[in-house]
């Protein structure tokens, strides 16, 4: 009964950890990504003729920004799945 | 799935994502994941295999589809090339073709229903526990990654010299003056320098890794809940479909996007170590500009020597108004008279 309820202790905090790592990352990738277009959007208008180019931009600029979110969506997935957390309990 | 077996989701999605090993050694860094290694070799095969064969059957005439494919192919991979590096691009083009369409075969494995080819591995080929996606394997993203790494230093090395190279890892970006302070500042750059090598292998493999895994979650939790009853199906499957049409951006995107560090990691050391950066932002700048001046088919009033000289002499009375002109016959800077709105053009200013 203890080890049980220590295994809900680490598995509690750990949803809390997962929780803020997704979302603060995705906050943060969001926030970026809106940024990048409006200056995209921006420019376009300026300058239609450079679309295509800034196009092929966008799009590499779209992964690197997304970069530590996905990161952090992976790691977060390990330890939903694989909680290295638990080792400390032997379970 | 398999109805001899409990199935719950712990077991449905600890079955899926875990790996065919084989330990070679003692410990777990000796163990190999044979399902990445084959299939990343079995892919690399067929994709440089395609494009040998078709080149192999390659003419100058005109071309049939597969070759007009293959030709689309290399010239998008070498205008990436030329847009950062505008130097001799016989071993850049081809690392990148190589990096780009073996990376994106590998993540199109992806596209294969998990639950589907689980079958096919299963009950066809009889292997237990068989991961299809080699770059949703960190260990082979880290190693595409670790090599581009190496060959980053090779080409700093070969371009700097290995006096110049270990000379700018203490002395950039900060610089060594004031002299009395130089041990510590050494310190700094060399602590910058260390970021940023470490910083790039990692970025650009857990990049990967983690679009491809997540991806890979994402879609093995969305079948779960189709797992979940009728109510469950019909969530899943528009969200499933919805998942799987942002799948196909992300893997095409994120195969690009590797080829595109690779070839700026590898050769933006030696771009910047020379003169051609120069060049390049000049012609770059001046490419850019083309299309905003369009100007271009005027010429300046001015004289290079190249055009007849004009027999146009002014009226007698201007001549005795002006007093003496030094060149009679050309049009002096300045005096052209015209309204507002000569020479603006729809497309420039």
């Amino acid at each position: 009964m203890e080890k049980l309820q220590l295994i809900a202790l680490i598995q509690a905090y750990t949803g809390v950890g997962i929780g803020l790592m997704v979302g603060l990352g995705a906050l943060g990738a969001c926030v970026g990504v809106g940024i990048m277009c409006s200056r995209f959007l921006e420019g376009a208008a300026r300058q239609p003729e450079m679309i295509p180019t800034l196009q092929a931009k966008v799009f590499l600029l779209l992964g690197l920004i997304d970069a530590s979110f996905i990161i952090g969506l992976g790691i977060g997935m390990f330890f939903a799945f694989a909680n290295p957390l638990l080792g400390a309990l032997g379970g | 799935m398999a109805a001899e077996r409990e199935l719950t989701p712990n077991s449905y999605i600890g079955h899926h994502l875990t790996f065919f090993q084989h330990p070679v050694g003692e410990g777990s860094f000796w163990t190999l994941n044979v399902d990445s290694l084959v299939t990343a070799v079995v892919l690399g095969f067929v994709g440089v295999g395609f494009l040998w064969w078709v080149v192999r059957g390659a003419t100058s005439g005109v071309p049939n589809k597969r070759q007009a494919f293959v030709e689309i192919l290399c010239d998008f991979v070498d205008r990436q090339a030329k847009d950062i590096f505008q130097g001799d691009r016989k071993f850049i083009a081809p690392t990148a073709l190589t990096v780009g369409l073996w990376v994106l075969l590998m993540n199109s494995m992806d596209f294969l229903p998990v639950d589907i080819m689980a079958w096919i591995y299963e009950n066809v080929l009889h292997l237990h526990n068989w991961r299809g996606v080699p770059t949703a394997d960190v260990n082979t993203t880290f190693a595409l990654a670790l090599t581009v790494w190496l060959l980053m230093i090779y080409f700093s090395v070969t371009v700097k010299g290995l006096g110049g190279w270990i000379h700018e890892l203490f002395c950039t970006p900060f610089g060594v003056r004031p002299l009395w302070a130089s041990p510590l500042l050494a310190f700094f750059n060399f602590l910058f320098n260390m970021v940023e090598y470490i910083s790039k292998p990692l970025s650009h493999s857990l990049r990967l890794f983690g679009n491809m895994y997540a991806g890979e979650i994402i879609f093995l939790l969305l079948w779960m809940m189709a797992g979940a009853g009728l109510a469950g199906t019909l969530l899943a499957v528009p969200l499933g479909l919805v998942w799987a049409i942002f799948h196909i951006l992300i893997v095409l995107l994120q195969a690009y996007i590797f080829m595109m560090l690779t070839i700026v990691y590898i050769f933006q050391p030696p771009v910047q170590h020379g003169r051609i950066r120069l060049q390049a932002a000049v012609a770059l700048a001046a490419a850019v500009r083309q299309h905003v001046r369009g100007r271009d088919h005027l010429s300046a009033p001015v004289d290079d020597g190249r055009g007849r000289p004009h027999r146009r002499r002014l009226g007698g009375r201007a001549r005795r108004g002006l007093g003496d002109l030094p060149y009679p016959d050309r049009r002096a800077a300045g005096v052209h008279i015209h309204d507002a709105d000569d020479r603006l053009h729809l497309h420039g200013a």
